[in-house]
């Protein structure tokens, strides 16, 4: 596999998670962590045939929360099955993670998000230009930080990207939907409009946070294959590339 | 009669007055300030039921160690000797292989680690995986959770902790205790004046159960 057949595995309704973002003990939605299992999940889990248990299940789950390493989950086809049948397991490991993330974040981390929900358009342009360098030329999956007016704060997935007359068009995987879908951005915008049926949210600035998983990924999935003795056609990911 | 009276009420209020200030110890004094003796005590035992220790001196110990824990100080400096003692009434029980493993973590390697990056280190997304299996099973069995919440209870009390683990344990002691608020409420109560300032703030955004 190459980095765009982790973003074409996406457009696949079995490679998502089954379950959207509702619940979490915060009682804000698990919509950041959602996101992000989604995306570990998406480059590093590997299903094969086996019977199914509940203690694989679960060590499976815990580490595609831990993201260094390709996992092998057994039993399941995809991650679609392997949430079905593990729902409220993901839900609360989701919501622990959740938990202590924000707690992190909180007095260590200062805050979660640095980001603008009305940036200037010069500055929501060279964010579109690197999300473009990113998504659409070295075809990474993007976990971007949405930010509203206000503290509220949303999360999604943009797996592809292509330039349009005036602008760009990001295709997302947002929690609260069911399915993908594309996002326009025109030159000079301050701010994004997802469609309605995405959810009911104010306008908003996305904002890419760091990414530095992406070399945990490459690193992963390089050991797995090479331990296989199959050749990983990934390139490796260097600094500039998650910066 | 009317002037009797109004001196009457005037000086009961007045004497009410001196007599809050005199014993100042209110709510939220309570909640800035080191325990008293009383609730010293009262910390020991809520703490004692959750001890599911193998051995006497883990029984008896650690709850006496936990109610002398005087101060809210977010900063841990890993496991001291009267810490390691600690540890060993955290051992056992729902928790006990997770909160063992996590007993000598070094607060400041954490934090480093964490503004290094910007993210939660993974050896915390690793341990809040871990307690989610364990809460998983706890949530299943409500005969369980009695047991949960005094351990989950001393694990936030415990101050050797690091506070990203003592925070994720009270933050399950409370989503307990939203569960079932007959059971819990009381005793969480308790718990959140003991634990420290940052840990009581986070506690305040948690608001379900699940």
């Amino acid at each position: 596999m190459d980095w765009k057949d982790f973003q074409d595995k996406l457009e696949n309704d079995g490679n998502r998670l089954s379950f959207g973002n509702s619940g979490g003990p915060l009682g804000i939605g698990l919509c950041w962590w959602h996101s992000r299992f989604q995306r570990n999940a998406n480059y590093l889990a590997e299903y094969v045939s086996g019977s199914t248990s509940r203690e694989a299940d679960q060590k499976a789950i815990k580490k595609i929360i831990s993201g260094d390493e390709v996992v092998e989950v057994i039993g399941h086809r995809n991650l679609e099955a392997l949430s079905r049948a593990n729902r409220d397991a993901m839900i609360e490991a989701l919501g622990s993670w959740q938990l202590t993330d924000s707690f992190v974040r909180q007095t260590w981390l200062r805050g979660a998000f640095n980001g603008s929900s009305h940036p200037s358009a010069d500055a929501l342009r060279a964010q579109m230009d690197d999300l473009y360098d990113k998504v659409g030329r070295r075809r990474f999956v993007i976990f971007q930080m949405l930010q509203m007016k206000g503290p509220a704060a949303h999360a999604w997935l943009v797996f592809d990207m292509k330039t349009s007359r005036d602008g760009y068009i990001l295709r997302v995987i947002d929690s609260n939907a069911a399915s993908p879908y594309d996002v326009y951005y025109s030159y000079g915008d301050r701010e994004v409009i997802s469609p309605p049926f995405a959810g009911d949210y104010p306008r908003f600035a996305p904002d890419t946070q760091r990414n530095s998983n992406l070399r945990d990924y490459s690193a992963a999935i390089r050991g797995y294959c090479s331990k296989a003795g199959m050749t990983s056609r990934l390139r490796e990911i260097s600094q500039q590339d998650v910066r | 009669m009317m002037k009797t009276l109004k001196i009457v009420i005037g000086l009961s209020l007045g004497l009410v007055v001196i007599a809050l200030m005199a014993n100042p110890k209110s709510d939220s004094s309570v909640q800035d300030a080191s325990p008293t003796d009383e609730e010293s005590s009262s910390v020991a035992e809520s703490a004692s039921p959750g001890l599911e220790a193998t051995g006497s001196a883990a029984a008896s110990a650690p709850a006496a160690t936990v109610s002398a824990t005087p101060s809210p100080v977010a900063s841990g400096s890993g496991f001291s000797a009267a810490g390691a003692d600690r540890a060993v009434s955290l051992r056992g029980g729902i928790f006990g292989s997770v909160l063992s493993s996590v007993a000598d973590w070094k607060e400041g390697d954490l934090r480093e680690a964490a503004e290094k990056t910007g993210e939660t280190p993974r050896a915390l997304r690793q341990f809040s995986a871990e307690m989610a299996e364990r809460m998983s099973e706890v949530w299943k069995d409500a005969a369980t959770q009695e047991a949960a919440f005094s351990q989950l209870a001393l694990c936030a009390r415990t101050m050797s902790l690091a506070s990203p683990v003592r925070a994720l344990c009270a933050a399950n002691a409370k989503r307990l205790s939203l569960n079932d608020s007959a059971k819990f409420q009381s005793r969480f109560e308790e718990l959140e004046k003991d634990v420290a300032p940052e840990i009581r703030e986070f506690l305040a955004q948690v608001k379900q159960a699940r």
